[in-house]
C-alpha cells in the first residue's frame, strides 16, 4: 500500500485523473460590449465580484500548452482591445496536479512561495496585499494549515484549508485541490494584452515540471543552502530566472520566502 | 488604489482597519470617508481611530494597501501572546483587517477569536505590525512577574514554563543563565533568532 506522501493527488483525493496541464479564468471589465461567446473552448460566465459590462470566461476543460496559447490568443482576438485596466478583474491559471506525487505537490508549492512575493511584483503593484489574491507574507494562514495536514498525513481534516471554499481568495488557492485537482494561481491582474498572461502561464508550467527535479521540500529549501538563490532560480524558472535575479531585493525577498514555510519543510518527514 | 472608484473602496475599507504611511501612527480603524472636491478617491477624506484611540482625520493616500505580516501579538488584555494568523477569507470582501479573518494558531488546534478582538487589542496589534517587540530581558522579567506567555519577534516567544516558543510550537529552552537554546529540530531557525536576540543571548 502506498504511502501518505507516494499516493498521487487523484488518489488520495479521488478524482478521477484528467489530460491537459492548464485551466485558465479570465475576468474582464469590458469599456464596451464584450463577446458573450468565443468559442468550445470557452465557458462565459457573470462574476459577482466584477463591475460594469463584465464576463468571466472559463476554460471548458483543461488544455495542453499549445492549445493554451492559441485559446489565450484566441479569447484576446475577440475581446479586441476592450479590457479595461481593474483591480477586481484577475486572470487566474489552474495547473493540473492530478498525476503528481503528495511528495511533488509539496515540493511544488514550496517552490511556489518561496518566489511568491518576487512574482507578484511582477504581476501589478495592487496585486501586492490584494484581497482578492492575498500572499502569503500577507495571510500565512495557509502555511500554518499545510502544516497541520502534514501533521494529520491528510488534506480533509481539521484546518479547512484544501476543502473549504471561504479560504480560496489566497495568491495560491489550495482549495482548488479538492474540486479539480489543480492549484489555481490568483495573482495575476487581469492583463489588456494577451502576452503577460502567456509568459505567467509558461513560468507556472515551467515551475511545475523543474520543482519535480527535488526529491522532496526538504531538498528543495537545502539546494538554496548549498547552492545560492541564483542557481536555484535558474532551475526552476528557467529562461524566466534572470529578471528575479536581476531585482534589487531578490536575496532578502526570497530569504523571507524561504522562512514563511520552513517549519513544515524541516518538521516534517518526507520518506513516507 | 481601487480603480479611483470612492464607493467601491469604501466598501473595502470601511470599519476596518489599515496601516498607515505615517511614521509611528501604525494599525488606525477606518470609521468615515468623505468625498473631496472633485468626488473622486485621490481626494477623499477619511476619519480613523489610532492605536492611541484618538480620532483623527487624513488622507486617504496615507493608508497602505497591504496590511502587513502578522504574528505574535502581546495581548493588551491578558498580557499573553497569542501566534495570530490571518486566513485568506473570501466572503468578508475586506481589504483591510476585521477579527473575521484573524485566527489564533496552536500546533493542536486553529481557534477563532471572539468578535470585537481587534477593537480590544488594537495598539497590541499595530506593535505586531510595526515590529515593536520588548527585548529579551524585558520579556523573561515580565513572564517572571505575571506568571504569562510573551513575545519578543513576530514568530518567537518564551512560554510561561521558560520554554522558546516558534509559532506556538516549543522550539528549544531558556537556559540557566537567560539564554535561548534551540532543539535540534529547530535548526532551521537559528539564523533568525540570532537576528532578533544578538549572538549574546544564543546558547549553543
Amino acid at each position: 500500500m502506498k504511502t501518505f506522501l507516494a499516493k498521487t493527488v487523484a488518489d488520495t483525493l479521488a478524482l478521477a485523473p484528467k489530460p491537459g496541464l492548464f485551466g485558465v479564468e479570465v475576468e474582464v471589465e469590458g469599456s464596451a460590449i464584450l463577446p458573450r461567446e468565443i468559442n468550445n473552448s470557452w465557458v462565459v460566465t457573470r462574476d459577482g465580484s466584477l463591475r460594469g459590462e463584465a464576463y468571466e470566461y472559463v476554460f471548458s476543460r483543461p488544455l495542453g500548452k499549445e492549445d493554451t496559447v492559441l485559446e489565450v490568443k484566441e479569447l484576446y482576438r475577440q475581446l479586441n482591445g476592450k479590457v479595461t485596466d481593474s483591480m477586481r478583474a484577475g486572470a487566474h491559471v489552474h495547473v493540473n496536479c492530478l498525476e503528481l506525487t503528495m511528495r511533488e505537490l509539496f515540493t511544488f508549492i514550496a517552490a511556489y512561495y518561496c518566489f511568491e512575493d518576487l512574482l507578484t511584483e511582477d504581476l501589478g503593484e495592487e496585486r501586492q496585499g490584494n484581497l482578492f489574491c492575498l500572499r502569503l507574507s500577507d495571510a500565512d494562514y495557509s502555511s500554518a494549515a499545510i502544516m497541520q495536514c502534514l501533521s494529520d498525513r491528510n488534506l480533509t481534516l481539521r484546518s479547512g484549508i484544501f476543502t473549504n471554499a471561504g479560504l480560496r481568495y489566497a495568491a495560491l488557492n489550495l482549495v482548488s485541490l479538492s474540486k479539480f485537482g489543480s492549484l489555481e494561481f490568483r495573482a495575476m491582474k487581469t492583463p489588456q494584452t494577451p502576452e503577460p498572461l502567456l509568459d505567467w502561464i509558461d513560468l507556472l508550467g515551467t515551475m511545475k515540471e523543474q520543482s519535480k527535479l527535488y526529491a522532496n521540500p526538504s531538498e528543495l529549501l537545502g539546494a538554496f543552502s548549498a547552492n545560492g538563490g541564483t542557481a536555484v532560480a535558474e532551475v526552476l524558472l528557467g529562461k524566466h530566472a534572470a529578471r528575479q535575479i536581476a531585482k534589487p531585493n531578490f536575496e532578502r525577498s526570497l530569504f523571507e520566502g524561504i522562512r514563511a514555510i520552513q517549519h513544515w519543510v524541516f518538521l516534517n518527514s518526507w520518506e513516507k | 488604489m481601487f480603480n479611483n472608484d470612492l464607493k467601491y473602496a469604501f466598501s473595502r475599507i470601511n470599519k476596518t482597519f489599515m496601516m498607515s504611511k505615517v511614521p509611528n501612527k501604525g494599525l488606525v480603524k477606518i470609521l468615515e470617508m468623505k468625498s473631496g472636491d472633485n468626488n473622486d478617491l485621490a481626494t477623499a477624506r477619511i476619519t480613523f481611530l489610532t492605536k492611541r484611540g484618538e480620532v483623527e482625520e487624513g488622507d486617504i493616500s496615507e493608508l497602505k494597501f497591504s496590511v502587513g505580516k502578522l504574528g505574535y501579538v502581546n495581548s493588551q488584555l491578558s498580557g499573553e501572546a497569542m501566534y495570530i494568523s490571518r486566513a485568506p477569507v473570501r466572503l468578508d470582501y475586506k481589504q483591510g483587517l476585521n477579527t473575521g479573518q484573524l485566527t489564533h494558531i496552536k500546533p493542536e488546534k486553529f481557534q477563532n477569536l471572539k468578535p470585537g478582538w481587534l477593537e480590544t487589542q488594537h495598539k497590541a496589534v499595530s506593535e505586531c505590525l510595526e515590529g515593536e517587540y520588548p527585548k529579551l530581558g524585558e520579556v523573561i522579567e515580565q513572564v517572571e512577574e505575571f506568571n504569562t506567555q510573551v513575545a519578543f519577534s513576530k514568530c518567537f516567544a518564551i512560554s510561561r514554563k521558560y520554554k522558546l516558543l516558534y509559532k506556538e510550537m516549543v522550539a528549544g529552552v531558556l537556559t540557566s543563565d537567560d539564554k535561548v537554546k534551540l532543539n535540534n529540530q529547530f535548526s532551521f531557525a537559528e539564523e533568525e533568532l540570532i537576528k532578533e536576540v544578538g549572538n549574546e543571548n544564543f546558547s549553543r
